[in-house]
C-alpha cells in the first residue's frame, strides 16, 4: 500500500498552531496567567478571561482544568456552541448542563443527580432549573469548578441570557455551589447590561500577556537537534512581539521549512511573507481574516478604531485606558495592547503591516 | 458455461461486486448491502473453499465452534437463507432461483459458473507464471513480470483483516507467503527484462511486506545502481541497517554490506555490473502481454469517469503520492481531525477510501458518509441531519443501540447526537473510529453548517482536556473542496483551523511517468508523457483517460504513441472527443453561474479575474489552478482551448 521508505511514522511537529494545546504539548508556554488563574479558581473566585482569538485561552483553561482536577476540585468544561445556533432556553440550559454532566467520570452519578434535580422543577424556567440542579447536586461538593468557553456565543443567540448571568452571581450566595470561569472575546458589558446582576464585578478578571524572548527560548525551543538559535528567535519576535498564535505558526513553518537546520534572519523574513504579509495570505491566513472580519464588522464605530489604530501607529502616546470602548475594541479585535509605559501601541509588525493599509482604504 | 456474474473479493476485506459495481460489504451503504459477522463468515468459508462444497457440519463447526451440532445446524440454514438476501441484487441475473450456491441436505458450495473470486485468480494466474516460467523458452521476462503483476494486482491487502478464526489466520499466512514470493519473482522478471524503475517498485514492495527480506533488498540495490543512483542506493542501505539493528539487533547480512562498499568507492560505481546491459530509458516491448494467453479475461483498460470522483481499490492505476503516506501517518497517530482538501477531482474521495482501508488494516472501526450523497430528507433541518448521523454511525459500525431510543427533544439535536456518540459510539470498550467525512462542503450552503462544524470543534476541544477519555477514540477524516472561510463566519468554531491539514495537488510529470509506465506494457515512447503533460496538466482524471485511449488506439495497432497523441490532441477539445463528456459538464455548470462564466470569458482575453472569492470558486471547481489572482490561470491547456472555442462571448447557450 505505502512506498517502503516512507514509513508510516511520521512524528506530529514540535508546533502546534490553530486550536486548544492538548494537556500534554510539549510547546505550550505557561505564563503568569497560569498561576493567577489557579491561584483565585483554588480560592473560589468566579474568573473571567476576555480576550481576542488565538492568544491561549482554550490552552490555559485545559490545562488548568487538568490542575484543579488533579488538585481533587471536581472540574467540567462547556463550550454553548456546540449546543447549536437556533436553541430553545430549554434546549439551551439543557445542552449545558448535559456537557456538564458527562465530564464526571463516575459511572454518570453525577449527570444522573443533575437531571433528577432538573426533571423535579419541570415547571419552573429554565435558567432557574439549570441553576438548581448545580446547587442541588452539588451542595455537599465543595471546589465544584465550571469552565464556559466561547461565552461570547450568548450574544447571537434567539433570547436573552441576564437570568444566565444574573445566575453565576446569585449562585455565589450559595456557598457550597460551584464556582465559574468564563472565556470569550467579548466584555462584561456586551453580556449583560445591568450592573445590579452582572457578575463581573465581583469576579476577578485574568490578563494574558504575549510570550517573551525568554518564554520563548525556554519553551518554544525544539530540543536538539532541532534547536534555533536565539537570532533566529529574536526575529520571530522582531514580527510577532510574542503573539501566542503568530509566533507557533511563524515558528511552525521554520520547522517544516527545508532551511529548518541552517536558517537565517532572512529565511524568517521569507516565511513571515508567505504566511502573513502578502496580499493573498491576508486571504488565507485565517487569523489574520478573523482579524480583519472583526475590525470591519465588529459592534463599535468603526471610524473612530481605525482613526485611533493610525494614531498609534504614528507614534501617538496615548495611555491604555481600560473602560474607554474603543481601546477595549481594538484589544479584542487583538490589534493594539499596552506598551511597557502603559500607552496603546499597536500589537506587532505582523497587524501594523497588514491593517494599516486597511485604515487608508477604508477610513 | 454461463459467465460469472458476481466476483467476491477477500483481500483486503470482504465485498461482492457485480462488474465495477459492489454490492455488499462489511460496511453496508446506501446502494450496497452490510453483511453481519456471522454472514460474512459463512460467505468467506464458502469462497476460500474456490467452490469446492463443503459439508454442513465442517461449516458449522467453523461458524459457532462453541454450540452443540445440532444447534447450529439449524444457524446455519438461517444464516444461509440471510446471506442469500443481502445478495438479492444479483437475483435477476441468476438464471435459477437456487442462486449463487449448491446447497443440499449435506454440503454447500458456491456455483463455480456463476461467481469467481480473487484468492482463486490469484493463485490461478500465479500458477500459471509459474508454468510459463518453466515451460522452455515459453515467455519473456517481461511477459512473466506482466502476468506476475496481474496476479499481484488481486492482492489488494491481506486476507479478510478482522477475522480471527484459527481456519483464516493459517490462509492468510499462506497467501500472504505466496504473495510476497511473487513480489519477489517479479523484481527478478524485470531485472531480466531490463527495467530497472519496474524492478526497484517491486523490490521496495518486496522489502514494504517483509522489511528483513534480503533478496529483496539485493534486487533494490543492483536496480539502483543500474540507474545510476548510487546515493538513493547508500540512503537505502542505511534505512536497512537501521531495520536490522531495531528488529534483530545485527547488522546487515555480509553479502548486503560488501554491495555498500561498493558504493561508498565513487570510482567502483560504473563498474559494478547489471545482469543486463543499462538502456537508459527501458522501454518495455510493446506487445509483452498478447505473448501469451491469459486463462482469465482481465480488462486493464476498464476504466469509466468516476461520478464521485474514486478510483477502484484495486485500480493498478492509482499513483500513491507522498500525501497519502501523511495521510496514513496522521491515521495512524489517531489525530483528532485531518483535513483533506482539494480541487474538484484531484483525488481526494480515492483516497479517503484508501485511508479507511488503512485505518481498518490498523484495527480501527470505520464510518463513511459521503454528504453529496446524504439525500435530501437528511439535510431537511438541523434535527433530521444529527439524527441520520447517529443512526448511520450506529448501522455501520453495527451497534446495538438504537439511536432514538435516547432521543430527546428537550437536548437539541447536537447534544443529542454528542451524547449517542460518547456513550455508544466511544464506548470504552470499543476499538478507535475513524470516521471519513466525504464532500463536506455540501453542507457549506445549509444554515445548520455551523451547528455540525461547531460540534465537531468541540469535541476536539475535548480531547485536548482529556487526552484519554471517551473523544481520544475519535478521528474525524474531512475532505471539501472549498475554501471553507467563505462560508463559516468563524473558523475557530469549526474544525477546519486544526488539526493536520493536507492539500491535494495534481500529478507531475513524474507521477504521470509513473502512471504511463503501468500502463506501459503496451506504450510506445515516453515523448508521449511530455505531450499528454501539456495538453492536460496533471488532472488525474483526464491523465488516466488520456493514457488509457493511447493504450487502447496502440493496441488496436493504429500508430505509435507519439502519433496517436496527435491526433488526440486535434480532437481532444471536440465534445465528440474523448474528454468530451467531461468538457461538456464543466461547462454546463459554468452557464449555470453568471458570474463565474463572465470572470472565465474575461480570463479568456486576458482580463485578471476581478476579486479573490471568484478565484476560490473557480479553483475548488478545478477550472483554474495559482495561488493569487496574478499567478491563476487555466488548469491545464485542455481547458483553455475547449473553453475559447465554446465559450467565446458570442457562444450560444447551452444545448
Amino acid at each position: 500500500m505505502n512506498a517502503i521508505f516512507d514509513f508510516i511514522e511520521e512524528q506530529p511537529p514540535f508546533y502546534i498552531a490553530g486550536g486548544a494545546l492538548p494537556v500534554n504539548a510539549p510547546c505550550y508556554v505557561p505564563r503568569a496567567a497560569d498561576e493567577a488563574l489557579f491561584r483565585h479558581l483554588t480560592q473560589g473566585t468566579f474568573c473571567y478571561i476576555f480576550d481576542t482569538r488565538q492568544v491561549g485561552k482554550s490552552s490555559l483553561m485545559v490545562r488548568t482544568a487538568r490542575r484543579l482536577r488533579a488538585a481533587g476540585h471536581p472540574t467540567a468544561v462547556a463550550d454553548p456552541t456546540a449546543i447549536g445556533r437556533n436553541p430553545t432556553p430549554l434546549q439551551w440550559y439543557n445542552g449545558l448542563l448535559s456537557q456538564i454532566g458527562a465530564q464526571f467520570d463516575d459511572g454518570g452519578e453525577t449527570e444522573d443527580a443533575l437531571f433528577a434535580a432538573w426533571q423535579s422543577t419541570a415547571a419552573r424556567p429554565p435558567a432557574e432549573r439549570f441553576f438548581h440542579a448545580l446547587h442541588q447536586t452539588f451542595a455537599s461538593t465543595p471546589g465544584v469548578t465550571l469552565f464556559i468557553d466561547e461565552i461570547d456565543a450568548t450574544r447571537s443567540l434567539p433570547f436573552p441570557t441576564d437570568d444566565f448571568f444574573a445566575g453565576i452571581r446569585t449562585l455565589r450566595d450559595l456557598a457550597p455551589s460551584p464556582n465559574f470561569c468564563l472565556l470569550g472575546v467579548a466584555t462584561p458589558t456586551d453580556l449583560i447590561a445591568d450592573p445590579a446582576r452582572s457578575p463581573f464585578p465581583l469576579g476577578q478578571r485574568i490578563e494574558l500577556s504575549d510570550f517573551s524572548l525568554a518564554d520563548i527560548s525556554v519553551h518554544l525551543n525544539p530540543p536538539a537537534p532541532d534547536r534555533f538559535p536565539e537570532t533566529i528567535l529574536q526575529r520571530v519576535l522582531h514580527w510577532t512581539d510574542g503573539h501566542p498564535y503568530l509566533t507557533q505558526r511563524l515558528l511552525l513553518a521554520l520547522y517544516e521549512s527545508p532551511a529548518r537546520e541552517r536558517p537565517t534572519t532572512a529565511t524568517v523574513d521569507r516565511l513571515c511573507d508567505t504566511l502573513f504579509l502578502n496580499p493573498s495570505a491576508r486571504e488565507i491566513e485565517d487569523n489574520l481574516a478573523f482579524v480583519r472580519n472583526r475590525l470591519l464588522h465588529g459592534y463599535h464605530d468603526l471610524p473612530a478604531v481605525l482613526t485611533l489604530f493610525r494614531q498609534i501607529s504614528e507614534g501617538a502616546h496615548i495611555p491604555a485606558n481600560p473602560t474607554d470602548p474603543l481601546h477595549t475594541a481594538l484589544q479584542l479585535i487583538g490589534i493594539a495592547k499596552p506598551d511597557a509605559s502603559g500607552h496603546l501601541t499597536p500589537r506587532n509588525r505582523i497587524y501594523l503591516q497588514t491593517i494599516l493599509p486597511l485604515c487608508h482604504e477604508v477610513g | 458455461m454461463d459467465r460469472p456474474i458476481c466476483l467476491i473479493e477477500c483481500f483486503g476485506g470482504l465485498r461482492v461486486r457485480r462488474g465495477e459495481e459492489i454490492i455488499a460489504d462489511e460496511v453496508g451503504s446506501a446502494t450496497r448491502a452490510r453483511l453481519p459477522h456471522r454472514v460474512s463468515l459463512l460467505l468467506a468459508c464458502l469462497a476460500l473453499r474456490s467452490g469446492e462444497p463443503l459439508p454442513r457440519e465442517v461449516i458449522a463447526e467453523r461458524l459457532w465452534p462453541d454450540q452443540p451440532p445440532g444447534l447450529s445446524r439449524n444457524s446455519l440454514s438461517t444464516t444461509l437463507s440471510l446471506l442469500r438476501r443481502h445478495l438479492s441484487a444479483l437475483d435477476p441475473l441468476l438464471p435459477t432461483p437456487d442462486g449463487l450456491f449448491i446447497a443440499n441436505r449435506d454440503q454447500i458450495g458456491l456455483d463455480r459458473s456463476l461467481v469467481t473470486t480473487d484468492v482463486g485468480q490469484f493463485e490461478a494466474l500465479l500458477n500459471t507464471a509459474r508454468e510459463a516460467t518453466n515451460r522452455k523458452g515459453a515467455a519473456s521476462p517481461a511477459a512473466r513480470a506482466a502476468l506476475l503483476a496481474q496476479a499481484l494486482s488481486q492482492y489488494q491487502g491481506d486476507l479478510l483483516p478482522g477475522f480471527y478464526e484459527d481456519w483464516i489466520d493459517s490462509e492468510r499466512e499462506r497467501l500472504l507467503g505466496r504473495y510476497r514470493e511473487a513480489l519477489r519473482h517479479q523484481a527478478l522478471a524485470w531485472e531480466a527484462a531490463g527495467d530497472f524503475e519496474a524492478t526497484l517498485r517491486a523490490a521496495e514492495k518486496a522489502i514494504d511486506t517483509d522489511p528483513l527480506n534480503e533478496d529483496a533488498y539485493r534486487l533494490l540495490f543492483r536496480a539502483l545502481i543500474a540507474l545510476q543512483r548510487p546515493a538513493a542506493a547508500l540512503t537505502a542501505y542505511s534505512r536497512m541497517e537501521a531495520v536490522f539493528k531495531s528488529e534483530l539487533g545485527i547488522a546487515p547480512p555480509e553479502s548486503l554490506q560488501q554491495i555498500a562498499q561498493q558504493l561508498r568507492t565513487p570510482s567502483a560505481i560504473p563498474t559494478v555490473s547489471a545482469p543486463v546491459p543499462i538502456s537508459p530509458t527501458p522501454t518495455p516491448k510493446s506487445t509483452a502481454i498478447s505473448e501469451v494467453a491469459l486463462p482469465i479475461d482481465i480488462d486493464l483498460s476498464a476504466y469509466d469517469e468516476p461520478v464521485g470522483g474514486a478510483l477502484p481499490l484495486d485500480s493498478p492505476y492509482y499513483i500513491t503520492r507522498p500525501l497519502d503516506n501523511r495521510f496514513f501517518a496522521a491515521l495512524k497517530r489517531r489525530d483528532s481531525i485531518v483535513l483533506l482538501k482539494g480541487a474538484r477531482q484531484a483525488g481526494k474521495t480515492s483516497l479517503l477510501a484508501r485511508g479507511m482501508q488503512f485505518a481498518r488494516a490498523s484495527g480501527a472501526r470505520v464510518a463513511l458518509t459521503d454528504f453529496e450523497a446524504t439525500g435530501d430528507a437528511a439535510l431537511a433541518s438541523t434535527d433530521s441531519l444529527f439524527l441520520f448521523l447517529a443512526v448511520l454511525l450506529a448501522d455501520q459500525l453495527e451497534l446495538d443501540d438504537d439511536p432514538l431510543a435516547d432521543w430527546s427533544p428537550e437536548r437539541g439535536p447536537a447534544m443529542n447526537l454528542e451524547r449517542f456518540v460518547q456513550r455508544k459510539v466511544l464506548h470504552r470498550d470499543l476499538p478507535p473510529l475513524v470516521w471519513g467525512l466525504d464532500n463536506v462542503d455540501y453542507l457549506f450552503g445549509y444554515p445548520f453548517a455551523n451547528e455540525v462544524f461547531a460540534l465537531f470543534r468541540s469535541w476536539h476541544n475535548r480531547r485536548s482536556l482529556d487526552p484519554s477519555g471517551a473523544w481520544s477514540r475519535l478521528t474525524l477524516a474531512i475532505a471539501y473542496a472549498t475554501e471553507a472561510h467563505l462560508f463559516i463566519t468563524d473558523l475557530n468554531q469549526s474544525p477546519f483551523n486544526v488539526g493536520t491539514r493536507l492539500t491535494l495537488s495534481d500529478l507531475d510529470t513524474a507521477e504521470l511517468t509513473e502512471l504511463y509506465r503501468r500502463r506501459g506494457a503496451l506504450l510506445g515512447d515516453s515523448d508521449t508523457v511530455q505531450s499528454l503533460f501539456a495538453l492536460v496538466g496533471g488532472q488525474p482524471y483526464l491523465a488516466q483517460r488520456g493514457l488509457e485511449e493511447i493504450a487502447r488506439r496502440e493496441s488496436e495497432q493504429r500508430g505509435a504513441g507519439a502519433e496517436l497523441l496527435n491526433r488526440l490532441e486535434n480532437d481532444a477539445i471536440s465534445e465528440d472527443g474523448i474528454f468530451g463528456d467531461h468538457l461538456r459538464r464543466l461547462r454546463r455548470s459554468l452557464e449555470r453561474d453568471d458570474r463565474l462564466l463572465n470572470v472565465v470569458r474575461g480570463l479568456l482575453r486576458g482580463v485578471p479575474i476581478p476579486a479573490e472569492d471568484d478565484l476560490y470558486r473557480l479553483r475548488s471547481a478545478g477550472v483554474v489552478i495559482g495561488d493569487t489572482i496574478a499567478t491563476a490561470r487555466f488548469r491545464c491547456t485542455l481547458y483553455a482551448r475547449y473553453f475559447a472555442r465554446y465559450l467565446a462571448v458570442s457562444s450560444p447557450a447551452s444545448v
